[in-house]
């Protein structure tokens, strides 16, 4: 397997695994060795990316489809995405065996296991994308999956939860495509890098204020910032 | 256009905070859908609105000719539209379930302890 064909197993390994999850729904026995084996896998894709890119003097880059930079959506591993995928990969093996012993019978029925993988899918493709939008898009992946995953218990508090939780997070998603739409229209990119060079230079118009200020305060909601728990 | 656009991302956006302070959980899901569209919008127009010509490159140049719309805001957009449709539907199904469960509107009613 080449290098840049390596960037692709966090999310293709998980992803797959939990489309075939999704046929043996009824059998919460299965659907328990497949959480973990699906994990296994992302942590085996996790380990070979992460010696790729430990390997290599530059990062990984691979652009979707062969389209370059202006037009094509591009994934990119330097050193720290590949550190992330790895911790991500880690800690949801270990959650994965958790949830072995501490999940009940009927939330195994109701596809707990796809929601995980769909989950762990959303968070490497975030660590991954090079493309401020796509890493909206995988947000959005990572948020579903966690949102489908708060009701499955059903009990009475959890739709209190869960309704803040969603109103929450789709207004902190409003701020972010703002935030990303106006920017877009300042810089006139979507890539990381090419943003970053651009701002390097000029930072201080107030339109690129502005869409700063939306952005940090999206992803304030979304990590916790704001409201304070 | 954009002066007009500008006042109805505005409106949109100003209605849609009211609403998501409500109370009622049907108006913080219509407050919600409101900003959502408001997002839009603000995306659709942020990039400039330049004439109705079909942003379609000419055979043998690489790069869209000055003066045609920005086909990329349009694909933003549309994705945005397809993922908050599809997020707005999760939390119609989950507030029909609330409802059920509680046989109340009132956001305040469905919290048991935590605050």
């Amino acid at each position: 397997m080449t290098d840049p064909a390596t960037i692709v197993l966090p999310i293709l390994l998980p992803l797959l695994c939990g489309g075939l999850l999704l046929f043996f729904r009824t059998r919460a026995r299965v659907q328990r060795a497949g959480l973990v084996i699906s994990m296994a896998l992302n942590l085996v894709g996790a380990v070979i990316l992460f010696s790729r890119v430990n390997r290599r003097e530059e990062p990984i880059a691979l652009n979707m489809g062969g389209w370059e930079v202006p037009v094509g959506i591009g994934f990119y591993a330097d050193l720290l995405a590949a550190i992330m995928i790895l911790v991500t990969a880690i800690i949801a093996m270990a959650g994965a065996l958790y949830a072995l012993g501490d999940i009940g019978q009927t939330i195994w029925k109701k596809n707990y296991a796809f929601f995980f993988v769909l989950l762990i899918t959303g968070i490497n493709g975030a660590f991954l994308t090079q493309d401020l939008f796509n890493l909206f898009v995988w947000f959005e992946v990572m948020l579903i999956a966690s949102f489908a995953m708060m009701i499955l218990g059903r009990r009475r508090h959890t739709y209190e939860g869960a309704l803040k939780y969603v109103a929450l997070n789709m207004t902190s998603s409003f701020f972010f495509l703002s935030g990303l739409g106006i920017l877009y229209g300042k810089v006139g990119s979507l890539n990381l890098d090419n943003i970053a060079t651009v701002l390097a230079t000029s930072n201080t118009d107030p339109l690129i204020l502005t869409s700063a200020a939306l952005l940090l305060m999206a992803f304030g909601i979304k990590a916790g910032v704001f409201p304070l728990f | 256009m954009e002066i007009a656009l500008a006042i109805l991302t505005g409106l949109l956006a100003a209605a849609g905070a009211y609403l998501l302070l409500e109370r009622n959980l049907f108006r913080i899901l219509l407050g919600l859908a409101l900003i959502a569209q408001a997002a839009n919008l603000l995306v659709f127009s942020a990039v400039g609105l330049r004439g109705l010509t079909t942003p379609i490159i000419k055979k043998g140049a690489t790069a869209l000719e000055e003066g045609h719309p920005d086909p990329l805001a349009q694909a933003l957009v549309l994705t945005a539209i397809v993922i908050s449709f599809g997020v707005l539907a999760f939390c119609l199904t989950l507030l029909k379930k609330a409802h059920r469960r509680s046989r109340e509107s009132d956001i305040t009613s469905l919290s048991v302890a935590d605050s």
